[in-house]
């Protein structure tokens, strides 16, 4: 593992930022998600070294990043405040921070140029960042957290106030970096926008982690919530009837040319499914899951 | 080495920052000011008592900046970088944190000192011709100004890690143990005013009577005071912050925004 939190707990004074947080995280693209104020930053300011536990031990590359300054140099961070050296140019910000990692000034200007150049602010790397839009500020905290070509990427909302071209971009990149083994830990209270980079999350509420995972595995633990399946076929009200005397399922409902089925066994259901239509010549036109998107898990988490 | 270089790039970037700031620009025209007021009365010379003049703005004038200086100064050696919220930039990359402390410390004192120390050679030199201001009385003002801006600064640096209202505890404490503490002679408490060993240093370097008498009427130096006791003490003074500081730095968290998230 990467990076573990072992029974972690932030407080702020009296306010709680993370409480009894326990996640390990691997390489790949994790999607760290919750609404507003659930502990997002809190979780990567850990992560990161810039705030330290009131309880518990945050451990990156096995070392405490508190405490180990030198463990930075492996990890490459996006903060979500706007905060800014704002007479410096897209390029001289870059190149500063990156210098800080120990590259020499030639060196960190070349990493400028094409981490600039790969987020896609080329043109507009000699203009003073006051000048810059929301979405170009956001690139910009992108290249220099991708500058030092860290191992680890904590991108705190990375694709807040981009305009829809700019976060499909941004979101390449963060597969691509995921695919091409850096891992990636991105943050967002937006579900599809995780929901478009990783099948990896974790789910924090009210500063619990309240799931980790992949999401078909985080469903599956969901035991107590009937799994939803959408089945499409011209004959709906047949199928139901044939379906409704099994034992493990919880609900049948006719939607239009589809058939909603819950049940607490999906894995029974869908051996089951082949043997009924094929018996009595039903056609099926799909089969879909319809609860394992992160919305729906969202949903039961905090419900 | 590749963390002293990275000091030097911290410093070199804090000097260049602080001297955009608009409370840099109002700290030049204090330093300025009474080049400014020299240059304006000038031409009236023959009333104006220079030897009076110099004094005072030498010995007393550039000692209170010194101090203001620093509130503002000092405080902001690590709070732009607090309120600016750019503190997350510099605390996740791997260098310690007391390396930023120290070297934009440096950063802002530099700044400081080229501001005092070209604003003193300009008076000196439109003087020439009426007032001749001794090379040794010019460098011991600018001695012993910047050494007490250098553990102000210190100072007001460290109280800024402990409150958001540094400038304001600052102002308060330092003013009332400038005023009271600066006048008790070295037997008692004075050794722990800042001020009082600045005059100390500033009459022992520049070792001319006028100072001497304007820092003994002010700050009541008694004779036996020497330039490396009060250089000692202020050194003492200056370290104390400077370790309190790193020792404070190095437990700070990055600030925690409104809405804990």
């Amino acid at each position: 593992m990467i990076a573990t939190f072992e029974r972690v707990a932030k407080w702020y004074g009296h306010v709680v930022g993370l409480v009894d947080a326990h996640v390990e995280v691997g390489t790949g693209v994790t999607g760290l998600l919750g609404p507003n104020g659930a502990g997002k930053s809190t979780f990567l300011k850990l992560l990161t070294g810039q705030l330290r536990p009131s309880m518990g031990t945050v451990r990156i590359f096995e070392k405490n990043p508190f405490t180990t300054p030198s463990i930075l140099r492996r990890i490459g961070f996006l903060p979500e405040p706007e905060a800014f050296y704002e007479s410096q140019t897209g390029r001289q910000f870059v190149t500063y921070l990156t210098r800080l990692h120990g590259f020499s000034a030639g060196e960190a200007r070349r990493r400028a140029d094409d981490v600039i150049e790969r987020v896609g602010l080329a043109e507009a790397a000699r203009r003073p960042i006051r000048t810059y839009s929301k979405g170009m500020r956001q690139r910009i905290k992108l290249a220099q957290a991708m500058a030092h070509d860290p191992e680890v990427l904590v991108l705190d909302e990375p694709l807040t106030g981009m305009d829809p071209v700019g976060r499909r971009q941004t979101i390449d990149v963060i597969r691509e970096l995921g695919e091409n083994g850096a891992t990636v830990i991105v943050s967002s209270h937006i579900l599809h926008e995780v929901e478009a980079m990783t099948e990896q999350l974790i789910l924090l509420y009210e500063g619990r982690v309240r799931a980790w995972g992949t999401r078909s595995e985080i469903r599956s633990v969901l035991d107590d919530v009937p799994h939803r399946i959408r089945v499409g076929t011209p004959r709906p009200r047949e199928l139901a009837r044939l379906l409704v005397d099994s034992e493990h399922l919880v609900a049948v409902r006719m939607d239009g040319n589809s058939l909603v089925i819950e049940t607490r066994n999906p894995e029974a259901f869908y051996d089951h499914l082949p043997a009924v239509v094929l018996d009595e010549g039903i056609p099926i036109e799909s089969v879909e899951a319809e609860d394992v998107g992160i919305e729906a898990i969202f949903e039961y988490l905090v419900a | 080495m590749k963390l002293l270089r990275s000091m030097l790039l911290v410093g070199r970037h804090a000097f260049g920052r602080v001297l955009r700031t608009k409370r840099t620009i109002f700290l030049a025209f204090l330093c300025a000011l009474p080049l400014l007021i020299t240059i304006a009365v000038l031409p009236s010379g023959p009333k104006l008592k220079f030897a009076y003049w110099v004094n005072m703005v030498l010995f007393g004038y550039f000692h209170v900046v010194a101090g203001f200086g620093a509130l503002f100064l000092g405080a902001a050696v690590f709070g732009d970088e607090i309120e600016g919220r750019t503190i997350t930039f510099l605390f996740t990359r791997p260098i310690p944190r007391e390396a930023y402390f120290v070297a934009r410390l440096l950063g802002y004192v530099f700044a400081y000192a080229i501001m005092i120390t070209a604003s003193m050679a300009m008076l000196a030199f439109v003087l020439r011709d009426r007032f001749e201001i001794p090379g040794r009385v010019l460098w011991g003002t600018i001695g012993a100004t910047c050494g007490g801006f250098v553990v102000y600064a210190a100072i007001l640096a460290t109280l800024r890690l402990l409150t958001d209202k540094a400038i304001f505890v600052g102002f308060l404490f330092g003013a009332a143990i400038e005023a009271g503490l600066s006048k008790i002679p070295v037997t008692g408490l004075s050794k722990w005013s800042v001020w009082h060993h600045m005059a100390v240093i500033q009459w022992r370097l520049s070792g001319t009577r006028e100072v001497g008498d304007a820092a003994e009427a002010l700050v009541g130096i008694a004779p036996e005071e020497t330039l490396s006791g009060s250089v000692t003490a202020l050194a003492v003074t200056f370290a104390v912050a400077v370790i309190l500081g790193v020792l404070l730095v190095r437990t700070r968290e990055t600030r925690v925004p409104a809405a804990v998230g």
